[in-house]
């Protein structure tokens, strides 16, 4: 029997292990006397760990806790996510003011500068005119 | 029961959908911790961890194929592993004497007390190489098939079948090492 065949063995105790039906893999055991006691040896100490490896639960108190820690840390990050969200959005409406006051006063002051030229053209004295006389 | 995608978006803005995540998948870490620290307090403390972790980067969270529990047994499997390496930092006693005190605080074993050959092999699990007892006690435990924890481990379902007989020739070899029959 190859270690490829072992291990397809082994593999499928495992599966039987979690299944609770052991007994078809003995069979198959000993009916392959050439590698009886390699597979004997592993698939004991895979039935031993099995029942070593019972699944604990954690203390109630302490999964209580740790749920309400980490409901209190979500809050806390989702508070301070918004608070960064909204200082992000405070600023940019203080540039987009800036902006616009910025652009209102060049546009008076470029209109203001319009009504100076247009005043001073509309003051100069008319060039006399040519008599052909 | 929500889908767990659906669940996970929600739980990046969410902490109520978070607290729903926490408590499908708590007792899975918790049992994993457990098994590869040897105690309870220590679990804890690890399983708080974890969570923690997990919460301050589900943002960050793609999902890629593989489920949400092996983004989570991956923090674990890291946390245990830092655990491990500062405790040896820490203690000056040499390894042999560091594996006593191991089994004779609090542990797996409380739940066989009285069943030496459990305590035996759980100390025995623990003197292997990590990825080795990720396999045991993921397949042991949680009863994945090798596919599930290929996925979890970042491995081929073959490279789990092959690691899982090595492990068991391991593990017979460092029971022999300390007079137990295998």
């Amino acid at each position: 029997m190859s270690a490829k065949t072992i291990s397809d063995v082994v593999n499928l105790q495992a599966d039987q292990l979690n299944a609770g039906t052991p007994a078809a893999i003995e069979a198959l055991i000993r009916a392959t006397p050439p590698e009886r006691a390699e597979l004997s040896a592993l698939t004991q100490i895979a039935a031993r760990l099995k029942r070593a490896l019972a699944p604990i639960l954690p203390a109630a108190f302490f999964r209580a806790r740790l749920r309400d820690g980490l409901t209190l840390a979500a809050h806390h990050q989702e508070t301070h996510r918004t608070m960064v969200a909204a200082r992000a959005g405070k600023s940019r409406g203080a540039w987009q003011w800036g902006w616009l006051i910025g652009a209102a006063a060049i546009g008076s002051t470029a209109g203001l500068i319009a009504m100076i030229l247009r005043a001073r053209q509309s003051r100069k004295p008319s060039p006399p005119a040519i008599s052909r006389l | 029961m929500e889908a767990e995608e659906q669940l996970i978006e929600r739980a990046k803005r969410d902490a109520g959908a978070f607290g729903e995540l926490y408590e499908r998948y708590v007792d899975r870490i918790y049992n994993y911790v457990y098994y590869r620290v040897g105690a309870h307090a220590d679990a804890e403390d690890l399983t708080a961890r974890v969570f923690y972790r997990a919460l301050g980067h589900i943002r960050a969270y793609r999902q890629r194929g593989a489920p949400f529990a092996a983004w989570l047994y991956r923090i674990a499997h890291n946390l245990v592993a830092n655990w491990h390496r500062d405790r040896a930092r820490r203690r000056e006693v040499s390894l042999e004497d560091a594996m006593e005190v191991a089994e004779k605080r609090e542990g797996p074993e409380r739940v066989a007390e009285r069943n030496e050959t459990s305590r035996v092999l759980l100390a025995a699990l623990r003197t292997l190489p990590a990825e080795r007892q990720q396999v045991v006690i993921l397949k042991f435990t949680e009863e994945l098939s090798n596919a599930e924890i290929g996925k979890i481990m970042g491995r081929s379902e073959g490279a789990i079948k092959s690691l899982y007989h090595r492990t068991l020739i391991a593990l017979r070899a460092e029971l022999i090492k300390r007079g137990v029959s295998a």
